[in-house]
């Protein structure tokens, strides 16, 4: 203690932060321990005062009621969830939902899946955030660092294992991952959190919400970031940093008692380094490369409840994003309209049904080494779909059945049925069982990509061309699913699934016979996209949520993924992982997570995978209301590991690396207008 | 403790320990708290119970009993809060408050009820529940809007971040309740649309 700065800062400090909830007084502390006094003081309050009172919406961990009754393998992260997990951007935030495989192949690049196909272009999931899809019709799955966001504005997310297609359209066939963002009610007053992770980078963010006029919400955000690359399997830094600055909003209208208004909106630029494939003859075969990525998008909501019994939503976005870089830029837009009606004719009978038009056109101008033909195009997909939800026994047996129809100027009409059971004979079991078909359209990649992807290790320039097939079709599954819950108390629950997948016509890459070209002199082996193949997966999910004490939970999933080599060799067989969340006294919690992920096997020339775990954990200080300190430790086991395998001549995957991340949070102000006087 | 220091060093020390107390009291104090707020249910515990100080039941519709009767109906989402608000109080009329769970999906027994709160699990039956009260002093407060606009007596609903109040005064005439004018002038009051 010879240093006074120590002393003074001790003092001034630390031991006010330990005193400041006492010296503060009840209203501060959290609601969940001031829950008994302050109902009883209700009752003490005139009608006049409850009528001004604002609402402080609780964001307990609880699930929503209508979980355990759902016909699908469903698992709900709430904002709760996210905070437990100390993560920094959605995709690994996303690695605690059992059933889900998230593989970091760069430091900007992961693949999420459910149920096998685990792959950078995976392209059998559908994410939406607040209804925007996030699929890209270019290479199918999603640039997730173009969708970085506050990840304290998130609501939930949901995420619905097996096929979606019937409500959701096309590219729903393994899973729907549904982030829905906070009403600006939600996040009034403002909030400031800053990051700093050794082996992760930096992060830092603002949030200021108010309100005009009523009932007019809103509230602006900011995000900047710094990632730092990921390394390779000698624990070198790799190329792969990125930075991607973003500013957004949400504003939210009560316009009356039935209606309901939002609009959101977002933009960024930002820079993103990798290796990239050579761009001719004489370039190396990767070389780092810097791209520049712009785009954002807008969004409109209007909710209309025409009776308690009828209700309808009209949707609308439009997304645009640019990259340039490994030569081509590139730019899309897409736009979208939905409409959505649901109407209970009565206690057992309800139908939802609507329709929707979605526009996507892209230009990709090529070069040497990678070329869509054609460079530009658009594709308008129109759908109709209708669901019927009939209770057959009251409470007790529910059946729905429905369908999309869809038309796309690729692949023509698709339909995609399915039919779903639940049998709920009281509060403790529930069993469901569904029976689905779904497609996914080809991608622009898949029609039209010309790409020298790797160079074999030969002494001519000899390449492997991805050769894309305008003839293609859709690609279609057959899914049989049967789920079971068990609670047989508030504090104990488990939830497993049984899946069943027949894929028929999947795109695939058989070689083709060398071609030569003569001048400049090169060897191209082209690997056709074809219609031809088949695959089946099947596999068991398994989650568990336990409350041995108030103040401690833990949840576990077990993963059990099976089937053709081709679509689980990136998927590990068996994935398993257990959370503890504790939560002591003067605001501490302590959390952690162990995940354990079998080997990845060897497929055609890519090397296997060992099995790999992860430890996670994280402390976090809550000294007042207002104010939290936390750091957290990632991949705490190893100093690095590979999560993903890649062929010879590809961009390797990355191996993820151990950080430590210290967070600050504060929110500086309430909503307190209107409040007791 | 900072004797020992030389004089420039002296000052710094002090201006940073008295920076640090500045933004540690900002901290501390600056924030103020918002003693308006409170979680959603706890404010609907609030208004059910001043809904029996603030509506009149006709003596008659205590004929099966003494006590006055809170239901609900469907799920109930209070956790516990509703009973710790009416815990030791009565109703306007000075009886003891009771409350009173039915099962989700039943249609049929709520006559013993003065104030039936419609959980949000049953609002596909809406019209299924007002037409069966109809006829009876009971006064539906549903926790889901529209209800009020539908022949209900009144719904609790959100809007922004405070709790609304949409009374339908000629539902409770109809049932023979007398709403106070106290009431009415907290609540947003609608008419029926059909």
């Amino acid at each position: 203690m010879r240093n006074p700065a120590v002393i003074a800062f001790v003092i001034i400090f630390l031991i006010p932060c330990a005193l400041g909830p006492a010296a503060r007084g009840q209203n501060d502390t959290p609601l969940a321990a001031q829950g008994s006094a302050q109902a009883k003081d209700i009752a003490d309050l005139d009608i006049e005062q409850l009528a001004n009172a604002d609402v402080i919406v609780t964001s307990a961990s609880r699930r929503e009621e209508n979980l355990r009754t759902a016909p699908a393998a469903i698992y709900v992260l709430t904002a709760d969830d996210i905070r437990h997990g100390g993560f920094s951007s959605i995709p690994e935030a996303l690695r605690v939902v059992p059933g889900l495989y998230v593989a970091r192949t760069n430091s900007h690049s992961w693949s999420v899946s459910a149920r096998g196909f685990s792959d950078f272009n995976n392209n059998k999931m559908l994410v939406l955030i607040d209804g925007r899809g996030l699929y890209s019709q270019v290479f199918g799955g999603v640039y997730w660092e173009l969708e970085e966001m506050p990840l304290q504005d998130i609501e939930r997310i949901e995420v619905i294992r097996g096929p979606g297609g019937t409500l959701w359209g096309a590219n729903a066939i393994n899973g729907v991952i549904n982030i829905i963002t906070k009403k600006a009610q939600q996040t009034q007053g403002g909030s400031v959190s800053a990051t700093a992770g050794e082996g992760e980078g930096y992060q830092s963010s603002f949030r200021y919400g108010d309100r005009i006029g009523k009932n007019l919400y809103y509230r602006i955000y900011g995000l900047s970031d710094y990632w730092l690359p990921l390394v390779d399997g000698t624990g070198t830094e790799e190329h792969n940093r990125w930075s991607i600055p973003q500013a957004g909003m949400r504003m939210d209208w009560d316009a009356s008692s039935r209606d309901t208004l939002t609009f959101e909106g977002r933009g960024y630029d930002g820079r993103l380094s990798d290796l990239a494939p050579y761009l001719d003859l004489t370039r190396g075969p990767l070389i780092p490369e810097t791209y520049v990525v712009k785009g954002g998008n807008l969004l409109g909501r209007w909710q209309h409840a025409f009776s308690p019994q009828s209700s309808t939503e009209l949707l609308s976005y439009c997304d645009w994003n640019t990259r340039t870089g490994f030569a081509p830029p590139y730019s899309r837009v897409s736009c979208d309209i939905e409409l959505q009606h649901s109407y209970n004719f009565n206690a057992r009978h309800a139908i939802t049904w609507g329709g929707s038009f979605l526009t996507d056109a892209d230009t990709v101008p090529g070069n040497f080494g990678l070329r869509f033909d054609p460079s530009s195009d658009r594709d308008n997909t129109a759908g109709v779909f209708a669901q019927y939800e009939v209770a057959v026994v009251p409470d007790h047996l529910r059946l729905t059945a429905g369908s999309k129809f869809e038309h796309n100027s690729i692949s023509g009409f698709e339909i995609q049925p399915q039919v779903r059971a639940v049998w709920t004979p009281n509060k403790v079991h529930s069993a469901w069982a569904a029976i689905s078909r779904a497609v996914r359209t080809p991608t622009r990649g898949e029609l039209g990509l010309h790409f020298l992807y790797a160079r074999l290790p030969s002494p001519e320039p000899t390449f492997l061309e991805v050769v894309g097939n305008p003839d293609l079709g859709s690609e279609h599954s057959e899914s049989y699913e049967l789920g079971y819950r068990y609670q047989p108390r508030p504090s104990f629950s488990v939830d497993t699934a049984l899946f069943y997948n027949q894929y028929e016509k999947l795109v695939v890459y058989p070689p083709g016979s060398p071609e030569v070209n003569p001048d400049p002199f090169y060897v191209v082996v082209p690997l056709v996209a074809g219609n031809s193949g088949e695959a089946q997966t099947h596999g068991l999910e398994v989650s568990a949520q336990w409350q041995p004490l108030k103040r401690w939970i833990l949840l576990s999933g077990v993963t059990e993924d099976r089937g053709s080599a081709f679509a689980v060799a990136s998927t590990p067989q068996h994935q398993f992982n257990l959370q503890s969340r504790l939560d002591l006294p003067f605001g501490i919690e302590v959390n952690s997570a162990l995940y354990h992920y079998s080997a990845l096997p060897p497929v055609r020339t890519k090397l296997p995978v060992p099995a790999s775990e992860r430890v996670d954990l994280g402390v976090s200080w809550q000294p007042t209301h207002d104010l939290t300190f936390s750091v957290w430790g990632h991949n705490l086991q190893s100093d690095h590991h590979a999560e993903a395998a890649t062929d010879p001549g590809e961009i390797p995957a990355a191996d993820v690396r151990r950080s430590i991340v210290f967070k600050l949070a504060w929110q500086f102000k309430q909503e307190c207008s209107g409040g007791r006087k | 403790m900072t004797g020992s220091l030389p004089n420039p060093e002296r000052s710094k020390m002090r201006l940073f320990g008295r920076t640090l107390v500045l933004v540690y009291a900002l901290l501390l104090f600056g924030h103020v708290p918002c003693s308006g707020q409170m979680d959603e249910y706890s404010i609907k515990a609030g208004f059910l119970y001043n809904f029996t100080k603030y509506v009149e039941w006709p003596e008659a519709s205590f004929a099966e009993s003494n006590s006055f009767v809170i239901c609900i109906a469907g799920e109930d989402p209070f956790e516990g809060r509703l009973d710790q608000v009416i815990s030791g109080r009565t109703a306007g009329n000075g009886r003891p408050l009771t409350v009173k769970h039915l099962d989700k999906g039943t249609t049929g027994n709520f006559k013993g009820c003065q104030l039936l709160f419609v959980s949000k699990s049953e609002r596909r039956r809406a019209n299924e529940i007002i037409s069966a009260v109809e006829g009876n002093s009971v006064f539906t407060v549903a926790d889901f809007s529209p209800f009020a606009e539908m022949r209900g007596g009144a719904d609790l609903r959100i809007e922004g971040n405070k709790v609304k109040v949409d009374l339908n005064v000629s539902a409770a005439i109809r049932a023979n309740l007398k709403v106070s004018g106290r009431l009415q002038q907290v609540a947003n009051l609608v008419s029926e649309t059909k």
